[in-house]
C-alpha cells in the first residue's frame, strides 16, 4: 500500500526536523499506548497497542534510519510484528522552507501480513487514514505550540 | 405388503432425535480427564524464511506444558506427511512457510486460554519471500519456484490431458461456429458448522492410539496415520463421531491433527485441538480455483460438435487434494456433459502458488461443479451466438434415452439418462413459453429479468477398483449385518455420515432387502475399531456404494435364510420364493417364514451342519460409476439502479434413479441448491499480492442466510441405473453441481441483450452494476 501526503507547520525546518528524527519527541504525536527505547542514533525499537476496528493487540517493533541528509530527507524503514501479523514501512521524508514555514512531504510504502491484513482489509484504509490525520495534527500542534 | 420403512418412504430421520435435542456428540464434546489443550502458531507471511523460533516467552505463561517446532517433529521424522495425492506437505515448516496462515508451532496448555496466550508469547523471525499467488504468473519463466523439493525448474505439478487433441483441433475447425469463453472458478471454503479438531489419546500400557476426529474417512486415515508414525494399525483407533458438516474439507489429514499425536505421546495427556473460525476459513483446504479456457463448435443449425477446455488449476503449496490417485483432476472430463460430442479434448495443468492446499471436492463429485458449470455456461454462450433458445439447443442435443449406456468422447460410460423428460418437466413446471413472452415484454419497458437453465450430468458413486483408489487403497466400501435371535439388526459401514442421514437411509435399505422393520434396525460408523474398512463418504458415493454393499450384504443374509426358512417349513429351498418381504411356500401363502421367525431359528433350531447366526459382510466394488442428471431453470430479476440480483423462481428437476428416502433426498436437494446459489452470488476467496487472505472471516466470506435463500421448488423424474443393486445413483452433490450455471445463465441472460455474454462468479451486484454503468443504465 503506497501512501503520500503533505503537512505544513508553521515551524522553522530545523525544528521541524529535530521533531520527525528524534523519537522521543516524535512520541507524543502518537495517540496509541506506546513505549520507545533508542538503540542508538539511527535505530529504534519498542511497542505500540494498536489494530483496525476489534482487531487490537501490542505489536513489537524496530525502526532504522538507512538515510538522512540534515534538514532535507531521511528515510526509515519500520518492522513490527504482533496478533499474528506483521508489517514493514519503508517511509521518506523531505522538507523544505519558505516564509516561516516548513512542508513536510513525506511516503510510505506499507506491506502488511497476517490477520490485520487479512481481517482488517475492509476497515484498513479508513483506520490509516484516521491514525495518519492524528498523528499529523499533534504533530502540528506540537511544533506550533511550543 | 410393504415394510416399515422400507425404501421410498419418507420416514422421519433416526438421527434426529438426538440432534433436535441438542444430544449429538461432536469432537469438542470429548472431555477426557486430565486433557490438555493445543493451538497453533500460524504464518502472517504467505512467503517467508524462518530466521528463528524463540518459545522462552511462552514457557513462561501460567498453564503452557510445552512448545513443539519443526525442528522437533524432524528429529521425530514426523516434519513432513504425505498428501492424499502422494505429494507431501509440512506438520510444521523447518525453513520455510509457504502460505499466510501456515501453523508454524503448536502449543500445549492447561486450558485453551493459557495455550492462546502461549501462541501470542511465541517469538518468531522471519524473512519475507516474493510471493505468487497468481497460477498463470507461477507459470512463467522467471517465476520464484515454490517447491524446489518437487520441481527446480517449473511450478507446474502435473499437466493431465484425455480425448482427441488433433481430431479435436480438426473438427473445431471445420465446425460452422465456434465460441471460446474464459470463466474463472472461483477458489471457494466448505465452511462447514463445525470447524475441524480432534482429541488424540495414548494409553502407554496398551500402546493404543485412539482418536477422536473430524473425519469423513476414519479408515483411510487411520492407515495414513499408521504408515506415517510407524505404529501398528491395530493399535490406532479412529472414531469419528457426529460430524457437523464435512463437504469434502474434512477428508483431507490436517497438521492439527498430527500435532495433538505428538503432544498426547510428549506429555502423556490427552490432547484436545479444535480450530477456531478464521482458523478454520484461512487454513483449512480449499475448493475450486479453476482457470478454464472453453471452446464449443457447432454446425449452424445448432448440432454440437466439439469441445476443448484448457483449465490452470490452482492447487496451492501443495497437493492435497483427495482425488482418485488416477485422476489429478478429478472427474472434470465429465465436462461434455449431457451431450453427445463427437470429438472432445481437455488438458489440466496443476501448479504451486503461495497459498493453503485447494482442489477438494467441496460437495461435488471431484471438480464436477467445474465441469458443469463450464459445460452449461458454454452452451449458453453458445446459443446467444446461434441466436437458439437456450433450451431449444439443449433439447436438440441431449443424448438421446435410446442411445444408454453412452460412451463419451472422454472415455465415461454413462449408466442411464433421460435428459429431456427432465427438462421438459422443468419448462412446464415454471412456464418457459410464457417467462420468454413476459421477458420480451419487460426488455421493451427496459426491465431487466433473465432465465437461465442447467440441464447437468453428475459423476458420482467412486468406484470401480480397477480405476479408483486413493493412495493405493481401491474405493469399495463396506456393510456387515448381524441379525440377532430376536430379528433385531445392528449394521456397521465403512463410510461415515456428516449430516446425510445414514443412519436412516441404511437402514431403509436393510429394511426392505430384509423385510425387518427400520425401527428394528440400527445402522453405525466411524469406528475404526468396530466397523468394516470402507473408504467414507464424500463424491455422493455412500448410498451408490456403501448403499450397495448393505444390499448385497442383506442379499447373502437371505441366501442362509432360505435354508433355515426351507428346514422349518420342511420343505426343499426349491419350493420357496421370497415375496411380499418373507419366504413363502410357492403357491401356499400361508405357509411362510419372516426373517424374524429364520433369525430366532439361526440361533435355536438351525439345520445340522450349518453353522449358527444369521449376518454377513460385503465389501461392494461398483461396475462403474453412477450419473444422476437434472434440469434447473431458475429466473431473476435485477435491480438495475443497484445491480443487485434477485431470484424470483428455481425449479429443479432431479434424477438419481431409485429413491431410498424421499424426504431425506428433498433435503439434500434444498441444501445443495442454497450451496449452489452461494458461490454463484456470494462466495470468493481471494488473496492480495502479499498472500493476504481477504475472505478469512463470515464479516467478508457471505455465505447464504435465509434471507437471500429463495423457495426452491422441487420435483424428480426417474432413470434407475441398472448396474446398482437398488437402481440408486446417489444425490448428495446434484443440486451443488447443477445450481450455479443456472444462476449465472439466468443473469447473463438478463443482460445479453446488452451484448453481455459471461460474468464470472460471484456475480456480486458491484459486477452487474459496472455493467449496467459502462453501457449508460446504471
Amino acid at each position: 500500500m503506497k501512501l503520500d501526503g503533505t503537512f505544513t507547520v508553521r515551524s522553522p525546518r530545523e525544528k521541524a526536523w529535530a521533531f520527525f528524527l528524534d523519537p522521543k519527541a516524535l512520541s507524543v504525536a502518537i495517540d496509541d499506548p506506546h513505549t520507545i527505547e533508542v538503540v542508538d542514533r539511527d535505530n529504534f525499537k519498542g511497542t505500540i497497542k494498536a489494530g483496525v476496528a476489534f482487531i487490537k493487540g501490542t505489536f513489537t517493533w524496530s525502526a532504522t534510519v538507512k538515510e538522512r541528509t540534515e534538514w532535507e530527507r531521511a528515510r526509515i524503514q519500520v518492522h513490527g510484528s504482533g496478533m499474528g501479523s506483521a508489517f514493514d514501512i519503508d517511509s521518506t521524508i523531505e522538507m523544505s522552507e519558505a516564509a516561516g514555514q516548513t512542508t513536510v512531504r513525506w511516503a510510505a510504502d506499507v506491506v502488511l501480513n497476517g490477520t490485520v491484513a487479512s481481517m482488517g482489509a475492509r476497515l484498513l484504509q479508513g483506520t490509516i487514514d484516521k491514525k495518519t490525520n492524528a498523528f499529523f495534527e499533534n504533530a502540528r500542534k506540537h511544533l506550533e505550540g511550543a | 405388503m410393504t415394510v416399515h420403512g422400507g425404501i421410498g418412504q419418507s420416514v422421519k430421520r433416526k438421527e434426529d432425535a438426538r440432534f433436535v435435542r441438542g444430544q449429538g456428540t461432536y469432537v469438542d464434546d470429548i472431555k477426557l480427564p486430565g486433557m490438555l489443550y493445543l493451538d497453533i502458531v500460524r504464518s502472517p507471511y504467505a512467503h517467508a524464511r524462518i530466521r528463528y523460533i524463540n518459545s522462552e516467552r511462552a514457557m513462561k505463561v501460567p498453564g503452557v506444558l510445552a512448545v513443539i517446532t519443526g525442528k522437533d517433529l524432524e528429529a521425530a521424522k514426523l516434519a513432513w506427511m504425505p498428501t492424499l495425492m502422494s505429494d507431501r506437505q509440512m506438520v510444521l515448516p523447518v525453513e520455510r512457510v509457504m502460505y499466510q496462515a501456515q501453523e508454524v508451532a503448536a502449543v500445549v496448555a492447561e486450558s485453551r486460554y493459557a495455550a492462546a496466550d502461549g501462541v501470542a508469547a511465541v517469538d518468531v523471525e522471519y524473512e519475507p519471500l516474493p510471493v505468487v499467488v497468481d497460477p498463470i504468473k507461477a507459470l512463467e519463466p522467471d517465476a520464484p519456484i515454490l517447491r524446489p523439493d518437487k520441481n527446480e525448474k517449473s511450478n507446474r505439478i502435473w499437466h493431465w490431458e484425455t480425448g482427441e487433441r488433433q481430431a479435436t483441433e480438426k473438427a473445431l475447425k471445420e465446425c460452422d461456429v465456434v465460441v471460446r469463453e474464459n470463466i474463472y472458478i472461483p477458489r471457494i471454503h466448505v465452511a462447514s458448522i463445525e470447524t475441524c479438531g480432534c482429541v488424540a489419546q495414548f494409553d502407554s500400557t496398551s500402546g493404543k492410539l485412539t482418536m477422536w476426529m473430524t473425519t469423513q474417512a476414519p479408515h483411510a486415515i487411520r492407515t495414513v496415520f499408521a504408515l506415517v508414525s510407524g505404529l501398528p494399525e491395530h493399535k490406532i483407533r479412529i472414531i469419528s463421531p457426529d460430524i457437523g458438516g464435512g463437504f469434502g474439507g474434512k477428508v483431507p489429514v490436517y497438521p492439527g491433527y498430527v500435532l495433538a499425536v505428538v503432544a498426547a505421546l510428549k506429555t502423556g495427556h490427552p490432547v484436545k485441538w479444535i480450530e477456531d473460525r478464521s482458523e478454520n476459513i484461512q487454513a483449512d483446504s480449499f475448493a475450486r480455483d479453476y482457470h478454464i479456457t472453453a471452446e464449443i463448435g457447432a454446425t449452424k443449425d445448432g448440432k454440437l460438435k466439439a469441445l476443448r477446455v484448457k483449465t490452470i488449476a490452482d492447487h496451492g503449496y501443495t497437493d492435497a487434494a483427495a482425488n482418485p490417485s488416477k485422476f489429478p483432476a478429478g472427474l472434470f472430463n465429465i465436462v461434455t456433459g449431457s451431450y453427445p460430442f463427437e470429438k472432445a479434448f481437455v488438458e489440466v495443468d496443476g501448479v504451486y502458488t503461495n497459498k493453503p492446499p485447494g482442489g477438494i471436492a467441496y460437495r461435488c463429485s471431484f471438480r464436477v461443479t467445474e465441469a458443469a458449470f463450464t459445460i452449461e455456461r458454454v452452451i449458453d454462450v453458445l446459443a446467444h451466438k446461434l441466436g437458439m433458445d437456450p433450451a431449444e439447443l439443449r433439447m436438440k442435443n441431449f443424448i438421446p434415452p435410446e442411445a444408454f449406456p453412452f460412451k463419451s468422447a472422454l472415455g465415461w460410460t454413462y449408466d442411464s439418462g433421460n435428459y429431456g423428460a427432465a427438462l421438459r418437466k422443468a419448462m412446464d413446471i415454471i412456464d418457459y413459453e410464457g417467462l420468454r413472452k413476459e421477458q420480451a415484454e419487460k426488455r421493451k419497458r427496459g426491465e431487466l429479468m433473465g432465465i437461465g437453465i442447467s440441464s447437468f450430468t453428475e459423476i458420482v458413486g467412486a468406484g470401480p477398483s480397477a480405476t479408483f483408489d486413493i493412495l493405493g487403497l481401491k474405493m469399495f466400501d463396506s456393510c456387515e449385518v448381524r441379525i440377532h435371535p430376536t430379528g433385531k439388526v445392528i449394521a456397521r459401514f465403512g463410510t461415515k455420515s456428516q449430516g446425510q442421514g445414514h443412519e436412516t437411509t441404511y437402514a431403509q435399505i436393510l429394511a426392505e432387502e430384509l423385510g425387518i422393520s427400520v425401527d428394528d434396525i440400527t445402522a453405525e460408523e466411524g469406528d475404526t475399531d468396530t466397523a468394516p474398512y470402507g473408504l467414507g463418504t464424500y463424491a455422493s458415493r455412500s448410498t451408490p456404494v456403501a448403499g450397495a454393499a448393505a444390499a448385497v450384504a442383506a442379499r447373502k443374509i437371505r441366501d442362509k435364510a432360505k435354508l433355515i426358512a426351507a428346514h422349518l417349513l420342511e420343505v426343499s429351498p426349491d419350493d420357496l420364493e421370497w415375496k411380499d418381504h418373507k419366504f413363502q411356500v410357492k403357491g401356499v401363502p400361508a405357509k411362510a417364514k419372516t426373517m424374524q421367525d429364520i433369525a430366532f431359528a439361526a440361533y435355536t433350531n438351525h439345520p445340522q451342519g450349518m453353522e449358527a447366526g444369521l449376518e454377513a459382510t460385503a465389501y461392494y466394488d461398483p461396475p462403474n460409476l453412477t450419473f444422476p442428471f437434472g434440469s434447473y431453470i431458475c429466473v431473476v430479476d435485477i435491480d438495475k439502479e443497484t445491480g443487485e440480483v434477485k431470484i424470483r423462481r428455481f425449479v429443479a428437476v432431479d434424477d438419481c434413479g431409485t429413491i431410498i428416502n424421499p424426504m431425506i433426498v428433498e433435503g439434500q436437494i434444498h441444501g445443495g441448491l442454497t450451496m449452489g446459489l452461494a458461490p454463484a452470488l456470494l462466495e470468493e476467496i481471494h488473496y492480495d499480492e502479499h498472500g493476504n487472505i481477504q475472505g478469512g472471516t463470515f464479516m467478508d466470506y457471505l455465505l447464504p442466510t435465509a434471507v437471500e435463500t429463495p423457495k426452491w421448488e422441487t420435483a424428480k423424474t426417474t432413470t434407475p441405473s441398472p448396474h446398482h443393486p437398488l437402481g440408486a445413483k446417489g444425490v448428495g452433490e446434484s443440486a451443488t453441481v447443477g445450481a450455479p450455471a443456472a444462476i449465472a445463465n439466468a443473469v447473463v441472460d438478463a443482460l445479453s441483450h446488452l451484448g453481455v455474454t459471461h460474468i464470472d462468479i460471484p456475480i456480486t451486484p458491484w459486477k452487474v452494476w459496472k455493467i449496467l454503468n459502462e453501457k449508460g443504465i446504471a
